[in-house]
């Protein structure tokens, strides 16, 4: 076959599982609507969508806010501590979404201490963690770094390039912030916004722990609760075409980032007073206890009561699950990766040019859509796969292939193919070529790959509880079924590892930011 | 003088980077920087600007003094227009919108003519919507000009403003820059790695080495009166020529060369065009190697005792290498600089 062919062969079939579901989907909506739908739509969907709607907004806001105002602070003066807190931010990362969730719906309720605190010494009533607002509060506490870093990056690459230029033109720093940096870094918080969507659109984790309805909710309530597979692939349908749009936003924003990584410079950086220090430290120190420290801390008190009652062979099964399933889902990704990575690089043809976004952009489906579009007809067709880990793993692959893809094919990157061609004249075979050069040259790469693909397959909840076999369970789907029946004290030990895992990619995601020399 | 700068030093940490500079520039003179990477030029250029605060010394800008230790004028207060090396222009703006960015007229009318009139100036008509990464790189090259010249500025300072050209656009865009600096009688001071540039802008020139400047003069005397070896090693092509001085000549391999003051041992500074191509002459060099340089032949030849000289000859005049060249020598100024004491 030739090269562009088979190019375009591989990424066809990378894009395989993605197509699969996006035409699935849109199968079902032809379908007729069985009696479930039209019970759901009449009592169930509308307030769904209607939370969904109102939560994607509230985080989205809320996130870009926080992440922005943190990123201008960091990037743009210079107080005490900014080095340190510079890379803590980056910290609410490692906690899972579900797991703050079980938390503050463990600790902050009518009778805890913090809301006793606010009654009496203001009078106000606060309003429940269970709620709505509550689940937008978890959900920016845990989304917002991925603001902060692009926004932070975006930042100090125009203040180094273009303060200085403004200054000379005769602008204020704060003039030259709001007329340069802010408009040059908004088509990056736009960006990183829409992923943020993107995750809270696909939330099921943080949502299902505060008893909010959404439309990730109702999907699981009528696969589980109801047993309709029709009406779970409509909503399933539904929520895609809110995640397309969010990806083609995603995509306008990113394709209008103007700005190159520059390393941020000491000199444009702002020294606040004491004062104005001390402001910037509350700030960050109120953000970075809610999000990480409190509930890091809560965790470890709660683990320790439970520690000796509740630790049996059982938890040594949930690891060992957890485990295996996320090591070999990171390497079935990472392998696909690289595969995908070499095809595009190898220039496929023009179809498989025009596939190649599709195979990367699973990770806008959210995690129960992609299980009930893979689960619903490869069940149809190859019955045997029921049970297995087959359907996991293609699901595991179509959402965190990017993940996955876009180390490796930075890695790639570079490695012109001038480099291949160099080696080719000095006489060495292909075999000789991936072991002496791109395997050096890539190792890093694909290890990062690993470890964050890793890490959020340790952490992924929706797909792993939708269509593993029965019975199968792992320290997410534990931390699930106990918050579920409101054990929150009892999920600490299992949440506690998941957070303990998190940590774990933090250098690779901190080594994106450019040092400051 | 329009600026004054009087025995600036600067240091980053121990590192000194200026040492004990002074340099002037009356009103509309375009003064260039040369020398090697590293030698504080673009330091310099900061220091007037007011990006970095200088620790001894003083810089005067427009009988202003806005420099000096302790004490540090705004950039903004300034009134100095900066090309930085990089252009930075601001990719989110448009061309109008970059050239507008600067200005502190009282009302938009002002503005508008304002940037019509620099669009005018640089050529810039009909790209005035543009972003800046749809145009080339002589244009945003204008666009950068443009932009700090549309506030009126003081002062222009202007940091390798053609590295990013090729040779034919960095030819053109001197000449016509050396134009319009002249109509609109801006004050310039100018860094470039090229002495091609160097030589066709400036009013005057200096040479900056080590955080010095060696001579600030006009480009004739830095080229053909250089007061130190640096300058002369530096600035042009040029080979040293020993000499022994005695009865109001200097000695050489080529000849005499009458001075009154010719006394002890010396090199003389030879030229390329100091040497002339003449079959007829006594003197003979071989040809060691050749550079065509379209115009001319650049003939690196070698005398019997083993010194080689360099020659210019018109282009026509095609030797070969190993052919024997008659030399005359044609200098009308001789550049002597004496062992022992230099």
């Amino acid at each position: 076959m030739q090269a562009p062919r088979r190019a375009s062969l591989i990424i066809f079939l990378t894009a395989a599982p993605t197509l699969l579901v996006l035409a699935g989907l849109i199968g079902a909506w032809w379908s007729p609507a069985g009696d479930a739908l039209q019970h759901q739509w009449r009592y169930l969907l509308p307030e769904a969508t209607l939370n969904t709607v109102v939560l994607v907004v509230i985080v989205s806001a809320g996130s870009a806010i926080l992440g922005t105002l943190l990123a201008a602070l960091i990037a743009l003066t210079e107080f005490p501590g900014r080095r340190f807190f510079s890379w803590a931010l980056l910290l609410p990362l490692a906690m899972p979404g579900y797991v703050l969730a079980a938390v503050f719906a463990g600790s902050l309720d009518y009778a805890s201490p913090l809301y006793t605190l606010i009654r009496e010494q203001f009078g106000w009533q606060l309003a429940s963690v269970r709620s709505l607002p509550g689940a937008a509060l978890v959900l920016t506490l845990t989304l917002f770094p991925y603001v902060y870093l692009i926004a932070k990056v975006a930042f100090e690459s125009a203040a180094s390039r273009y303060t200085e230029a403004a200054t000379l033109l005769g602008r204020t720093r704060l003039q030259a912030t709001r007329e340069i940096l802010l408009p040059l870094a908004t088509p990056a918080i736009l960006a990183a916004t829409a992923l943020v969507a993107m995750e809270t659109l696909a939330d099921f984790g943080v949502v299902a722990a505060l008893n909010v309805d959404t439309l990730t909710t109702t999907l699981y309530r009528a696969w589980y609760g109801m047993f309709s597979l029709v009406t779970a692939q409509q909503i399933a349908g539904f929520l895609v075409v809110i995640a397309v749009v969010l990806l083609m936003l995603e995509h306008r924003a990113r394709s209008a980032v103007r700005f190159r990584e520059y390393g941020g410079n000491a000199a444009h950086r702002q020294r606040l007073s004491a004062w104005q220090s001390a402001a910037a430290l509350s700030f960050i120190g109120i953000i970075l206890s809610s999000a990480f420290l409190w509930p890091t801390v809560h965790l470890i008190s709660w683990a320790r009561e439970h520690f000796a009652t509740d630790i049996d062979s059982r938890y040594f099964g949930y690891l060992t699950r957890s485990l295996l399933l996320a090591g070999s889902g990171a390497l079935v990704v990472v392998s696909v990766a690289s595969v995908l990575a070499y095809a595009r690089r190898s220039g496929p043809g023009v179809a498989g040019r025009l596939l190649a976004p599709v195979a990367t952009s699973g990770y806008a489906i959210p995690g129960t859509v992609l299980a009930v579009g893979l689960y619903v007809p490869l069940t149809q067709t190859l019955p045997w796969l029921q049970g297995t880990l087959v359907i996991l793993m293609i699901a595991y692959l179509a959402r965190f292939l990017a993940v996955s893809h876009a180390p490796v094919s930075a890695g790639l990157a570079r490695l012109p193919s001038a480099v291949d061609e160099a080696a080719t004249l000095l006489g060495s075979s292909v075999g000789e070529r991936l072991q002496r050069i791109h395997w050096p040259m890539l190792r890093g790469s694909v290890a990062a790959a690993f470890v964050l693909t890793f890490v959020d397959l340790m952490k992924e909840l929706p797909i792993t509880l939708l269509t593993r076999p029965f019975g199968f369970e792992t320290l997410a789907v534990r931390v699930f079924e106990l918050t579920a029946e409101g054990e929150w004290e009892r999920a600490a030990v299992p949440s506690l590892v998941l957070v303990l895992v998190g940590l774990w990619p933090l250098k690779w995601l901190a080594g994106k930011m450019p040092h400051a020399s | 003088m329009h600026l004054d700068i009087r025995d600036l030093n600067f240091s980053r940490g121990r590192h000194h980077i200026l040492r004990d500079l002074n340099l002037s520039l009356a009103h509309g003179e375009i003064g260039v920087l040369v020398g090697p990477s590293g030698c504080g030029k673009t330091t310099l250029l900061r220091c007037i600007a007011g990006l970095e605060p200088i620790d001894g010394g003083e810089i005067h800008l427009g009988g202003r003094l806005v420099s000096a230790a302790g004490h540090c004028v705004d950039v903004q207060q300034r009134r100095v227009g900066f090309v930085l090396q990089d252009n930075a222009l601001f990719p989110h703006l448009s061309v109008a919108a970059n050239i507008r960015f600067g200005l502190r007229l009282p009302n938009d009318a002002e503005c508008r003519q304002r940037v019509e009139e620099m669009l005018e100036l640089l050529g810039l008509k009909g790209l005035e919507n543009r972003l800046p990464q749809d145009l080339s790189g002589g244009q945003q090259q204008r666009v950068a000009i443009a932009r700090a010249l549309a506030p009126r500025p003081e002062l222009l300072l202007m940091d390798e403003p053609f590295s990013n050209l090729d040779t034919r656009l960095r030819t053109a865009l001197v000449g016509e820059l050396r134009s319009l600096l002249k109509r609109l009688e801006i004050t310039t001071l100018l860094v470039t790695h090229d002495q091609h540039d160097a030589f066709a802008l400036a009013d005057r020139l200096g040479l900056m080495r080590e955080g010095r400047l060696e001579q600030w003069s006009s480009p004739y005397d830095v080229y053909h009166r250089p007061e130190n070896r640096t300058v002369a090693e530096f600035i042009g092509d040029g080979v040293m020529l020993p000499a022994t001085g005695h009865a109001g000549a200097w000695h050489t391999e080529l000849g005499d060369l009458a001075d009154p003051n010719a006394e002890g041992t010396a090199d003389l500074l030879l030229r390329p065009d100091d040497l002339l191509h003449d079959d007829e002459s006594p003197l003979q060099a071989k040809i060691v190697a050749r550079v065509f340089r379209g115009a001319d032949f650049l003939y690196t030849v070698q005398l019997p005792s083993g010194l080689q000289l360099l020659t210019l000859a018109p282009s026509h005049h095609d030797h070969h290498i190993g052919e024997r060249l008659g030399l005359r020598l044609a200098n009308d100024h001789l550049v002597v600089f004496r062992r022992n004491s230099n």
